[in-house]
């Protein structure tokens, strides 16, 4: 009788440690499993409301300053803007009492994965060099920042006080 | 069995006697208290597991929600800026006012020098020019005005020719530290 007892004993233990192996290993398991996965939704939730929130404060201050920030965006435009470019040179060319002769735009180029492209501006004008002075004058203060490369003038003929100006310049945008 | 004068010498029935031997139970108790040990346990533990994956869902759904609540147009018009401004400081610190050098050159020039053409080239740090003039000491002290003009790293002569009209055509080779010449003063 005593051995039957005990052998039931051992089969009860047994099945409890086969149901411990079998059910709350796993389940213990599969807790540390869950409080990671929450912690790290935690954390990004925590996370995420801060970034929201500055991106909200951020997006208030830009909108109570958004004519300041207009003018700044034609610094270095979100886009390549030709079209803007064309009658930008255009303009500045006739109001300093310049010919644009020639224009024409090279392809665009981005030095060591900068986050800028620069885009190639080619320029044929002819005038006077107080003229050309002045139209330098004009690019370097436009808002729109142009930096010339290259500059060759000559008269357009032996001894004509007109001067041909050729100007390689390049503007910027964030590609 | 024998029944000898009303005396049975051997039962006719025998009976289970059952002795109660003290602690003969324990195995079994203690074996069902494990197990019922695990069994809570488990329970306790599948509840758990239960309101984690309830917690979970919750983030989840706050996740989801943060995201609904984003917008995405602002956030790329403050990524731009956010370049803008990163770029346009670098830009301005390396952009070149040729308007600095004419200056320059201006003030050094001779009177009787006429420039003929010139060419500049930002990436060499060159300016060549070519010029006349009457005689070869305007020609010294024009190559004497340029080197002393700030900015100007070298002066070299790359030729002299007089020409029929007994003007002397001159061409010069500047070379430039970019960082003051074409600065802004």
């Amino acid at each position: 009788m005593n051995s039957r007892r005990s052998y039931f004993g051992a089969v009860l233990t047994a099945i409890a440690g086969i149901l411990f192996f079998v059910l709350a290993m796993p389940a213990y398991d599969g807790i540390a499993a869950r409080r990671a996965a929450l912690d790290e939704r935690s954390q990004l939730v925590a996370d995420q409301t801060a970034i929201l929130a500055k991106l909200e404060d951020m997006r208030k201050q830009s909108a109570a300053r958004a004519g300041d920030l207009k003018q700044f965006s034609y610094v270095v435009p979100a886009t390549k803007n030709a079209a803007d470019l064309v009658s930008m040179i255009q303009a500045l060319a006739s109001q300093n009492g310049l010919q644009l002769t020639t224009l024409a735009m090279g392809a665009n180029s981005n030095k060591d994965n900068s986050p800028y492209v620069a885009q190639s501006v080619d320029l044929g004008l002819s005038g006077g060099y107080i003229a050309f002075r002045s139209f330098i004058d004009s690019i370097e203060k436009n808002i729109r920042i142009i930096d010339i490369d290259t500059i060759d003038a000559a008269p357009t003929s032996e001894n004509s006080p007109i001067i041909g100006f050729r100007v390689k310049a390049h503007a910027y945008f964030i590609q | 069995m024998t029944d000898k004068g009303g005396l049975q010498l051997l039962p006719e029935n025998r009976r289970r006697i059952d002795v109660k031997v003290p602690g003969q139970n324990r195995p079994v108790t203690l074996s069902v208290v494990v197990l019922v040990l695990v069994i809570v346990i488990y329970g306790i533990l599948s509840w758990y597991s239960s309101s984690l994956d309830t917690k979970i869902a919750d983030a989840d759904s706050r996740l989801a929600s943060i995201d609904q609540q984003r917008d995405k147009t602002s956030e790329n018009n403050l990524l731009i800026l956010s370049k803008q401004m990163a770029i346009t400081g670098q830009i301005i610190n390396n952009h070149t006012f040729w308007s600095t050098a004419f200056s320059k050159l201006e003030s050094g020039l001779a009177g009787s020098v006429q420039f003929k053409s010139f060419s500049a080239v930002a990436s060499d740090n060159t300016l060549h020019i070519r010029a006349l003039t009457d005689t070869y000491a305007t020609i010294a002290r024009q190559l004497a005005a340029f080197a002393g003009t700030d900015g100007v790293a070298d002066v070299n002569l790359d030729g002299v020719s007089t020409l029929t009209s007994g003007k002397l055509d001159f061409n010069v080779k500047l070379i430039f530290d970019p960082t003051k010449f074409l600065k802004k003063p």
